[in-house]
């Protein structure tokens, strides 16, 4: 039986039971109600009705009584209305009392008796009423006491009877009322009892049953194995809802069992991802690193081979090749490098139509000698083969082959797959890495090469600079030199254009030498001769010998200055050459002329000898020939005393570069060797003695080689002391692209030398000598002339800046406040300015800045002179615009160094 | 072939040089001395030791200023004196010190932090004409200028004039500077360390170097500074692409200093 069903009885029945005995109980409340009803109703109304009639009887009595005792006949109609209201009541009263007892004869009677009686009762009373009205109250007195009396005795007692009998009555139904009350009690307990025990009795059945099939259910639940989900019990299936439940349940068992199963083969499938994942992972990590394409080729197979127990294989990658694979790592080669081809075009064997079809390509048995693999202990021949491409982005970049003794699991496919699938990605990365690395290090190497080309470029212009520098040197050198001639020779400074300025004051000097000296030598001379003439006759013949050595001596210091100014218009390049065609007879003529009355007055053979093969004409200037002959001849006879002078006059030979030579020998007195050089420097004789005895200014052979490389050509000595010498002039025709300026160059040096020898040279010396070190105590060119403006308002500052500047013949203007400074840059030239920083009116920062708007003097040096403590002021004079800075007080070594430093253009 | 002849017979290494730049160099020699291949040259070479001189002095570049890239003097001063200031005796290596100008330079800078009382700056080059130049402290008045400029902006403290005097030619260090420098010849090329220094400086030399040179030059100074020692480069000059990138930290990329990592 369902569970239901039993629930529904039994707890049916006790609502049954309970129904039953509700309504057995509602039952006899109801029928005792009835009973009291009745009692109430019936017994209770007769004996209140017999005691209103008694009533009515008694007052209607009273009243007509008191109606005969009364006169006022208006309280007699009120008395007599009361009497008839009394008896219609009493009528009524009766009517209700018969209806009551229509089922007690007894009492029915009684009151017929009591509805006769009151009738005639108040039959009688009307008549009294009547009597009275008719104011016969003696018959009424009378007709009611007499008829009345006895009626009314009788009537009293007949209600008294009524209503004993109604008591009785009551007294009866209550007795019944009581029995049926015990009766009922009495019924009631035993139903009570009886439903009791048969409401337990159905309630234990129905736990009972319940709790069985409950229990039945938990212990088939409780035999559920916790861990493992197989194989589970099952529940027997009743026809109740426990059978439902164990049918579910038998489901959910089911259920269960078929997602455990699920879950274990999931759980194999995740193993599997997961070894695969693993390996993909390690694989991914260790290959991660690597930043070359070979290394990461070795160890992706160091890699990958291990893991797919494969015993060895080759990398092939593409590269920028196109259609071609090489192989760029191998696992377990031969040892040679020689395991597999070293490259496969595409399409190319498996290799190659792998990477074509861009599939894996899977071989299994392979044939016996395919492939020895080799191990220490001996070698065999994989049995499987597996080629696998290398994609990226739809393109095979590479492929692997690799070869093993066992087949491929589908697991290790898939590695192989999943691996190669994804290191695609990590290959390209590879090569752009190894090309992004190839371009870094190209343009750092092509950053190193720039920086060392602008190295040497920078190299180069300072070799440059040095050497132009030594140019400058040189030229300066030239120009110190050409200065120390200056001196003496003015002349010389026109021909060379960077020292032109000096060379106008040395011509001017040499003028006014040659003036300031020749005015009082002419006087002398003047004088001394007209001493020596003694006119007067007043002089001793020693006075006039004294006179004319003053005479000759005054000349010869004319000659020499002559001779000095002659030199020094050569060598400044002011005597101009007039070239012209000049006929050799006309020398010889001249030669004659000048000098045959000399060598008679000494005693001396001239020979003048013109071969014959000579040119009779040669372009060059004649008067400076002349002059060189000439001197050459007044040497020649100067120093020989006796034998012969000859002039010889050759064609000039290829080798000595000249057309005609002329040669002056003499028997004289020769020149020793060593001295034969010294002879043709100016001021130079032989010896020291020479002068005394053949006198003579020294200058003839200086002048006439000057003048010889003036024409072009050139005076060369022979001689042998003792026996006279040979000079000979070597002249080609003259040319004017004759190198002036190496000629110049010679007299140059050779005037140095003249001038190192010469007594006057100290005093001329001032601006010569410059190589000290002691650059403090020295003047300094860097500093000479260059104009400074100092801008300062304390004079003690300005005085000590000004002197010692001035000392370095520096030209000094100074301002006192930053607007006078403005003002003097605007108009004067200034090389550096000195700027003190604290200044009323306009302070220097503001100077600066002032100074530097202006485009002009952007880049004018400005030496900013701070206050030592303030080191901040640095900083912002060199904001303000200042070049340099230096703090006070002043060093004077370091401003003077300093300033030449920035002086420098 | 010439830089082989040259190495036996003189033992001056140029032959891991940067090829460009020797080429360059080479052949400039070549013009100058008019000879018109390099065979008629490496003749002359080995029989003129003169000209010997000549080739190293043109191969080796002597381009340098005083506070060159004042940056890196900057940077110099705030990042490496600290570590400075706590060495008791500092040994600096100015490897490729040319003419001397930034030794003086560095000189003067610790000078002014006060640091070069204990500190000995090896200055050492392969050209010994530009290091006796170096040992005189002369340096043309013309370029103080430009000096000046960079002392100032390598935050140079004092005043630059009060470090030298002029003559009319040149300006003369004083010698103080020169008290704690050691003027040595040395080849990068084929010598070896000779000391453990705290900062080593070599600007501008190894980009004249091919790439074995300059692995060479860097093992050279790993192995010569002490731990946590400094390296100062050209400003073109980088660690990229040699092995040693990851031996050494860069303290400031711009100025190429960097710090040895052990």
């Amino acid at each position: 039986m369902k569970l239901k069903t039993k629930l529904f009885i039994g707890l049916g029945a006790v609502l049954v039971v309970l129904l039953l005995l509700s309504v057995n109980v509602i039952y006899t409340l109801n029928n005792k109600n009835q009973n009291m009803n009745v009692i109430v109703d019936n017994y209770y109304e007769g004996v209140r009705l017999s005691q209103l009639l008694k009533n009515n009887t008694l007052n209607t009595a009273r009243l007509s009584r008191d109606l005969l005792l009364m006169e006022s006949t208006e309280v007699k109609e009120s008395y007599v209305d009361t009497i008839r209201e009394e008896h219609e009541s009493t009528i009524h009263t009766l009517e209700i009392l018969l209806n009551l007892n229509v089922n007690d004869p007894e009492v029915f009677e009684v009151v017929n008796e009591l509805q006769y009686l009151l009738t005639n009762y108040y039959q009688i009373v009307e008549d009294t009423i009547l009597h009275i009205k008719a104011g016969d109250f003696e018959t009424g007195k009378f007709h009611l006491l007499d008829d009345s009396l006895e009626m009314r005795y009788r009537i009293v007692d007949r209600l008294d009877h009524l209503t004993m009998l109604e008591e009785a009555s009551m007294d009866r139904a209550l007795e019944n009322s009581i029995a049926s009350y015990q009766y009922t009690t009495v019924f009631f307990l035993i139903i009570a009892i009886t439903c009791f025990i048969f409401v337990l009795v159905i309630i234990v059945t129905l736990t009972r049953s319940i709790s069985k099939s409950i229990n039945n259910v938990c212990n088939v639940m409780k035999n559920i194995p916790h861990d493992s989900f197989e194989a589970l019990p099952r529940m027997q299936i009743t026809k109740d809802e426990f059978g439902e439940v164990a049918t579910t349940y038998n489901e959910m068992v089911g259920a269960l069992e078929k997602f455990s199963a699920n879950e274990k083969q999931y759980r194999k499938v995740l193993e599997e991802e997961n070894w695969l994942k693993t390996k993909y992972g390690e694989i991914a990590i260790k290959v991660q690193r690597s930043q070359q394409l070979e290394s990461f080729g070795q160890l992706f197979m160091a890699n990958i081979a291990p893991m797919v127990e494969a015993t060895c294989g080759i990398f092939y990658f593409k590269g920028d090749k196109q259609n071609s694979y090489s192989k760029i790592a191998s696992y377990a080669d031969n040892g040679d490098k020689d395991l597999g081809k070293e490259s496969f075009r595409i399409g190319e064997g498996l290799i190659g139509q792998c990477a074509l079809n861009h599939e894996v390509i899977l071989l299994e048995k392979v044939p016996e000698d395919y492939i020895d693999i080799k191990s220490g202990l001996g070698s065999a021949t994989p049995t499987s083969l597996i080629i696998i491409p290398i994609e990226f982005d739809g393109e095979v970049i590479g492929v692997i082959e690799l070869a093993k003794f066992t087949s491929y699991t589908p697991m290790q496919r898939r590695l192989l797959e999943q691996v190669c699938n994804s290191i695609g990605p990590n290959l390209n990365r590879i090569t752009n890495h190894m090309e992004i690395a190839r371009l870094l290090s190209e343009s750092q190497t092509l950053t190193e090469e720039l920086q060392t080309q602008s190295e040497e470029l920078q190299q180069q212009q300072e070799e440059l600079r040095t050497i132009n520098d030594e140019l400058h040197e040189e030229n300066r050198r030239t120009e110190e030199k050409t200065k120390e001639l200056e001196i003496i020779q003015g002349d010389l400074e026109q021909k060379n254009r960077e020292i032109l300025l000096s060379s106008k004051y040395k011509s001017e000097f040499l003028a006014n030498m040659s003036h300031e000296l020749r005015t009082p030598l002419n006087s002398m001379l003047i004088l001394s001769q007209i001493l020596a003439e003694n006119d007067q006759g007043n002089l001793t013949r020693k006075q006039i010998e004294y006179a004319e050595t003053i005479h000759s001596s005054g000349n010869d210091l004319l000659n020499l200055i002559n001779d000095i100014l002659d030199l020094a218009k050569i060598e400044s390049g002011k005597v101009q050459v007039y070239p012209e065609q000049l006929q050799l007879s006309d020398i010889k003529a001249f030669v004659e002329r000048q000098f045959s009355p000399v060598s008679k007055y000494k005693g001396l053979d001239f020979n003048i000898i013109f071969e014959k093969n000579i040119p009779t004409t040669i372009f060059t200037d004649d008067q400076r020939l002349k002059q060189i002959l000439k001197n050459l001849l007044s040497n020649a006879f100067k120093f020989t005393n006796n034998g012969s002078i000859t002039l010889r006059v050759e064609p000039g030979t290829e080798e000595t570069n000249s057309k005609i030579i002329f040669s002056v020998t003499d028997t004289g007195i020769g020149i020793d060797k060593e001295k034969q050089e010294v002879i043709f420097e100016a001021f130079s004789q032989v010896d020291g003695t020479t002068s005394r005895k053949y006198g003579g200014t020294g200058l003839g052979l200086s002048i006439s080689r000057e003048l010889s490389q003036l024409l072009g050509g050139y005076v060369t000595v022979e001689s042998i002391e003792g026996h006279g010498s040979t000079f000979s002039l070597y002249l080609p025709d003259y040319e004017n692209n004759i190198n002036e300026d190496a000629g110049l160059l010679v007299a140059a040096t050779e005037e140095e030398q003249l001038l190192m020898d010469d007594d006057l040279t100290n005093i001329f010396q001032v601006s010569s000598v410059q190589n000290s070190d002691l650059y403090t105590e020295d003047l300094n060119e860097d500093l000479e002339n260059k104009h400074v403006l100092i801008v300062d308002d304390d004079m003690r500052n300005v005085f000590a800046l000004t002197s010692a500047l001035e000392r370095q013949n520096m030209n000094v203007i100074f301002a006192e406040n930053g607007i006078e400074a403005i003002e003097i840059l605007n108009s004067n030239k200034v090389d550096i300015v000195l700027m003190d920083i604290m200044m009323p009116e306009m302070d220097g920062y503001e100077a600066m800045v002032k100074i530097r708007q202006s485009d002009q003097l952007k880049d004018l040096p400005i030496i900013a002179l701070t206050a030592k403590a303030m080191k901040n002021d640095r900083e912002k004079c060199i904001t303000a615009g200042a070049t340099d800075y230096i703090s006070k007080p002043v060093d004077m070594d370091q401003l003077l160094s300093l300033i030449k430093v920035w002086v420098q253009k | 072939m010439l830089l082989e002849a040259v190495f036996r017979q003189y033992g001056y290494d140029f032959r891991d040089y940067a090829y460009s730049s020797l080429n360059r160099r080479i052949s400039y020699f070549a013009q100058r001395l008019n000879i018109a291949t390099i065979s008629e040259l490496q003749g002359k070479i080995l029989y003129e030791p003169k000209l010997m001189e000549g080739l190293v002095n043109t191969l080796s570049i002597t381009v340098t200023e005083m506070f060159r890239d004042p940056s890196f003097f900057e940077v110099f001063r705030k990042k490496i004196i600290p570590y400075l200031k706590e060495i008791p005796h500092i040994r600096i290596w100015h490897a490729g010190c040319s003419s001397g100008e930034e030794v003086y330079s560095m000189a003067i800078l610790l000078h002014e932090e006060g640091l070069y009382e204990k500190s000995i700056i090896y200055a050492t080059d392969i050209n010994e004409k530009v290091l006796k130049e170096a040992k005189e402290g002369k340096v043309p008045l013309k370029k103080m200028q430009q000096y000046t400029k960079n002392y100032i902006e390598a935050g140079g403290i004092k005043e630059f004039s009060k470090y030298y005097c002029a003559n009319e030619k040149c300006a003369i260090f004083h010698s103080f500077l020169q008290k704690n420098i050691v003027f040595a010849h040395h080849n990068l090329v084929t010598d070896q360390s000779f000391n453990e220094f705290h900062m080593i400086i070599c600007r501008n030399v190894i980009i004249y170097f091919n790439e074995q040179l300059k692995e060479r030059v860097f093992q050279l100074f790993y192995e010569s500074l002490t731990e946590d020692g400094y390296l100062g480069l050209g400003s073109k000059e980088s660690l990229i692409c040699s092995s040693y990138t990851d031996q050494f930290q860069e303290v400031d990329v711009q100025n190429k200093l960097f710090k040895k990592v052990t």
